[in-house]
């Protein structure tokens, strides 16, 4: 049954000026699994799939007045509420694109209306005393185009769907290419080869895809390939199926339909109505957009309770295609001068520095001069800045220790700054480098030190209770980013030099902490992403208790000993082979589940091959290279 | 505000399936301190020695008990591996794998046809897995004195790895091994699910070491020696995507480097369908697409999915258009890599961009391009950009100013002169600055690619 329909499906695919995809065959389909199946099955179910047959184009339309009749009738239910408050014509104003298109739709195919909510009767009759009889025969029109235009849309996004999924499955495929062996000079190979198919120049076992010149349906005897592929239920192409299947994975639907699509694009921006002509009709996009933007019939302009208006500077990057969330948003406190403010700004910094982190030292040392403009230090020390190397003072500054209570505002570092004000003090340097941040962020500076430790505490801390440990380890992250987003990645870099002015020095537990501060999601950002959306709240609330949560640190550099330690046997990450989180690779490895992995060879049949291949060739003669 | 950030951190982590791996990479090598440095601390060491027994190897290195320990367990986990390579330290660590610095003890018994030192021309081309030892010195010693020691460098990569990662890398550089500046996979060996890739060893001073002093003509060198290598890289139709100093090993006496590091390396994508910024202009419905979304504001709780793209790469060398999680990223984003390296080198700062996360690159960006810049860079790959940062400026200011900006500050007299001077009076700064901006075009369609880059008169002339 399932496969008929497929039969069916790949038969049916919609035919474009330039597209068929006829003939590929009900094992084309086959091969994507029964999910896409599915998906297949629907994605041709499609009334419209006709555009020449009027009776169908007119169910089509009635079909989808109605779902947008029943669809508008109980949204506009909650939000008449938001919309009644506003005159009509403000109401009016909201409507737009295809629901008023829909809705004439639905005057015109005469279906009567069921449920008319007081609203809708008010913009009917406006509209009805607006329009002309001229403009009437506009709208039919451009229903007409629009209803076509609909059919032609799906027929694209059906071809671009059964594009998208055999891409997918091309990615995983491995074919075998029958006495056809010039690889590399076919175009279509090399295609295939960018899809992330290989070819295999042997075949095998773990081939997918065979490709022949013979003929399939002929008997071969059970040495041969074609048979041996029969038995393992390999797909078996003709070469000539092959290519077409190729041309037509790589054919852009899009440039067929393109020319109906502006012409239809422009009719509807003659009317005012700009729609986007691949998103506004489709039924499913059209109700997913709704909940993006309030119904069609509210007013934009009004306030939103489920929208977060800025209030302070924002960087706000949208998808214009409207289908995926804000690429990027980010919202700052508002400041009184732009230079206080907390994103990145560029300024001018010392030699070396990063000019979008603020260089304290550089400043203070301009503030100073501003105020005692012959100051000989100002210009001395600047000189020690310019001449440090950042390599030097690992060493000279383990014999230093930090000043023991760093609870300093950032006055504090300023006079720090005086007391190591000789140029040759590269602890200067180095301090001035953690200090720097304390007073960047304009917030005290010591719970911001404490940020940047806890990851090590935590880890050691929650060595052995799961997942957890990666839970917490996020919301630490997200309190990190709170107290000093930009800066937090110094300050790791900070505490790693901290570290070795205590005299430990251990690179694996920066890097750990550095993996574990950056990256984002729960350890080491492998892992899946789940939940994206409320999180957001979840979030807040793990910062709060966790704020809540910190405790001041008495002696920082005894407390890093300690808990670095601890660190070093606990390394935290993903593994994609057992597609698990773990919260000790060491530990993790010598699991059941992952020893199995590795000591399956199949598993790295790939790998065998090449390295065969690789194999450092023995020298021929066992002479001294003498030149 | 702590929504925000919220917010921010999910726009950046949401990754498809594919990419939540590279996720991990993205940050993996961000800080530039560690490998390097660790690498540069050998080096530097071994440089001035120019016997054969350099027996500096062993003690060299501060060997901690703990690598001790991992180097042990690593030779006794791997006996195909302890067996011809003695483990002498640890030169790198990253997300997929560490590095370790190996002596070859059957360096004769095999084909070496790799090593570039072994040339016939009798001309040393460059020196690899190799101390510097004249060529004189060498002959005298070879069949007659010990044996000269040859390194390479081994790469240990995760076991928590996919074989289809681990094999990416290898096919990747196997594939690319014919460049002299591209190290060469010598071999790699597998036990169970641990595989190690052996690499040449390559001696080079840290970035950090001598951008500031490098006058700008030896620094033509670097970039017509990286320029090369992705050349070669991008000609295969290969993305490296990690472009950056420390990636890339560079020997400013030799003026030669080699670029290393293909974890992140991938195949450019032909698929037609996907970014907007495909067929931008011809066929570009997004300009019609009315915005409906709010302005002024976002949803709370967005239940559209996040876009996704492979945004693999190092914080702070990341194209715009990778940043705008364009689907159709092209061989471009490594030669704005590029160009962010030699604007760092222009203006004597290091790192240039901080770009704790993408958003902070986003604004960094910005605030030199301007916004109609990016909001143009934006409608390309299909999104809107919209910002009221007030240091964000309006009209975006040349590379030149952002340069004189950054080495000269505002008080202009009592500055570092000597910096100065170098970007100042130097013959060759405007050919710098146009192939400067060239690199850094956001638009990725009129950014310089790797082979016109050659062709370009700032590094033609070399």
């Amino acid at each position: 049954m399932a496969s008929m329909v497929h039969q069916h499906a790949i038969d049916e695919v919609p035919t474009l000026a330039t597209t068929t995809l006829n003939g590929m065959g009900s094992e084309v389909i086959e091969r994507v699994g029964p999910s896409s199946a599915v998906s297949a099955n629907n994605r041709f179910a499609n009334p419209l799939r006709h555009p020449s047959t009027t009776a169908i184009i007119n169910t089509g339309i009635i079909e989808q007045s109605r779902a947008c009749n029943a669809f508008s009738s109980t949204s506009s239910a909650s939000m008449t509420i938001s919309a009644s408050g506003n005159a009509p014509s403000v109401t009016l104003h909201g409507l737009t694109g295809i629901s008023q298109q829909t809705e004439r739709a639905r005057e015109n195919s005469r279906e009567p209306r069921e449920r008319v909510t007081s609203l809708r009767e008010r913009e009917r009759i406006t509209t009805r005393i607006r329009d002309t009889h001229q403009e009437r025969e506009r709208v039919q029109q451009q229903i007409a185009t629009a209803q076509n235009d609909t059919s032609e849309q799906r027929d694209f996004d059906n071809i671009r769907n059964w594009q998208r999924q055999w891409k997918r499955v091309l990615a995983t495929s491995v074919f075998y290419f029958d006495g056809l062996e010039d690889i590399g000079k076919d175009r279509t190979r090399k295609q295939l080869l960018n899809y992330g198919a290989k070819i295999e120049t042997f075949f095998h076992g773990g081939v997918t895809n065979v490709v022949t010149n013979r003929s399939i349906q002929a008997n071969y005897p059970a040495t041969d390939i074609i048979y041996q592929a029969k038995q393992r239920n390999m797909k078996i192409w003709t070469h000539e199926k092959f290519v077409r299947f190729m041309s037509h994975l790589q054919e852009n639907p899009n440039a067929s339909v393109s020319n109906v699509t502006n012409s239809h694009t422009s009719a509807t921006l003659s009317r005012g109505n700009i729609v986007a002509s691949d998103t506004s009709n489709n039924l499913c996009r059209m109700l997913r957009e709704e909940k993006l933007t309030g119904p069609a019939d509210s007013d934009p302009r009004a306030r939103r309770d489920d929208i977060h208006y800025f209030k302070g500077p924002y960087i706000y990057i949208r998808d214009a295609t409207q289908i995926y969330r804000p690429i990027m948003v980010r919202e700052y406190t508002r400041v009184s001068e732009p230079q206080l403010g907390d994103w990145p700004q560029f300024r001018v910094t010392g030699p070396g520095k990063c000019p979008f982190v603020l260089d304290i030292q550089y400043h203070q040392n301009r503030d100073v001069k501003e105020v005692k403009p012959r100051r000989a230090g100002s210009k001395l020390k600047r000189t020690a800045t310019v001449e440090a190397e950042p390599n030097t003072s690992k060493g000279a500054v383990k014999s230093r220790k930090l000043p023991g209570d760093e609870r300093e505002s950032h006055n504090h570092v300023a006079n720090f700054l005086q007391v190591h004000e000789d140029p040759q003090d590269e602890i200067g340097e180095y301090i001035t480098e953690d200090m720097r941040q304390h007073a960047a962020a304009f917030k005290e500076p010591h719970s911001r030190k404490k940020s940047a430790l806890t990851p090590v505490r935590m880890t050691s801390a929650r060595a052995n209770s799961g997942s957890k440990a990666a839970a917490d380890l996020k919301a630490r992250k997200q309190a990190l980013s709170a107290t000093g987003r930009s800066y937090h990645v110094r300050m790791s870099a900070a505490l790693g030099h901290e570290l070795v002015a205590t005299g430990i020095n251990m690179s694996n537990v920066t890097s750990n902490i550095r993996s574990m501060t950056q990256s984002g999601g729960a350890a080491n950002g492998l892992a899946r992403q789940v939940s994206q959306v409320q999180s957001k709240e979840v979030n807040s609330l793990k910062r709060k208790v966790f704020e809540r949560n910190r405790r001041p640190l008495p002696i920082p550099q005894v407390a890093v000993k300690k808990e670095a330690v601890a660190v070093k046997e606990v390394r935290p990450g993903y593994c994609e082979n057992c597609k698990d989180k773990y919260d000790d690779y060491e530990e993790h490895i010598k699991s059941r589940k992952h020893r199995k992995f590795a000591s399956n060879d199949e598993n790295f049949a790939d790998i065998d091959d090449l390295l065969a291949q690789l194999i450092q060739p023995k020298r021929e003669f066992e002479v001294p290279y003498v030149e | 505000m702590g929504e925000n950030d919220a917010d921010g951190e999910q726009a950046g982590d949401v990754e498809d399936e594919e990419d939540e791996e590279e996720d991990y990479d993205e940050d993996e090598e961000s800080d530039e301190s560690e490998g390097t440095g660790d690498r540069d601390d050998d080096d530097d060491e071994d440089d001035d020695d120019d016997d054969d027994e350099d027996d500096d190897d062993d003690d060299d290195d501060k060997m901690d008990p703990q690598l001790v320990e991992e180097l042990d367990s690593f030779a006794r986990s791997f006996k195909d591996v302890a067996n011809r390579f003695r483990l002498i330290s640890k030169i790198g660590e990253g997300t997929f794998s560490s590095v370790y610095r190996a002596e070859d003890m059957e360096y004769d018994a095999f084909d070496n046809s790799w090593d570039l030192d072994r040339s016939p021309e009798g001309k040393r081309r460059l020196s690899m897995g190799d101390t510097l030892s004249p060529i004189s010195k060498r002959q005298k010693k070879v069949g007659v004195g010990p044996r000269r020691k040859k390194y390479v460098a081994i790469k240990r990569i995760y076991v928590t790895s996919s074989p289809q990662r681990i094999l990416n890398e290898l096919v990747l550089l196997h594939t690319l091994s014919r460049c002299d500046s591209i190290a060469p996979l010598i071999t790699a060996f597998r036990s169970q699910d641990q595989v190690v890739a052996i690499l040449p060893y390559y001696k080079h001073a840290d970035y950090r070491a001598f951008y500031r002093q490098l006058p700008l003509m030896e620094f033509k060198y670097y970039m017509k020696s990286l320029v090369t290598a992705l050349e070669h890289v991008h000609l295969h139709g290969i993305l490296h995507r990690d472009v950056k100093p420390t990636n890339f090993l560079y020997d400013p006496e030799k003026r030669r480097g080699v670029l290393v590091d293909f974890g992140l390396a991938e195949r450019e994508s032909v698929d037609p369908s996907y970014c907007t910024c495909r067929g931008y202009g011809e066929n570009n419905h997004i300009r019609h697409i009315t915005d409906r979304q709010p302005i002024g504001g976002y949803l709370k709780n967005d239940p559209r999915p996040g876009r996704r793209a492979n945004r693999a790469g190092t914080r702070g060398f990341r194209a715009p258009e990778v940043l705008l999680k364009c689907l159709n990223q092209t061989t471009k984003i490594d030669m704005w890599s590029v160009g962010v390296i030699l604007l760092s080198f222009m203006s004597k700062r290091f790192p240039f961009f901080n770009s704790a996360d993408d958003i902070d690159a986003m604004i960094e960006i910005a605030s030199i391009f301007g916004k109609p810049k990016i909001s143009a860079c934006s409608r390309l790959h299909g999104s809107m950009f919209d910002t009221n940062i007030p240091t964000v400026p309006d009209r975006g200011f040349t590379l030149e100013e952002i340069v004189d900006w950054a080495v000269n500050g505002t008080d202009v007299d009592e500055t570092e002169s000597s910096t100065r001077s170098l970007v100042d009076e130097d013959p060759e700064k405007d050919l710098a600055f146009d192939f400067l901006t060239k690199c850094l075009e956001v638009d990725f369609r009129k950014r310089i690619s790797a082979q016109e880059a050659l062709r370009h008169q700032f590094l033609a002339g070399i």
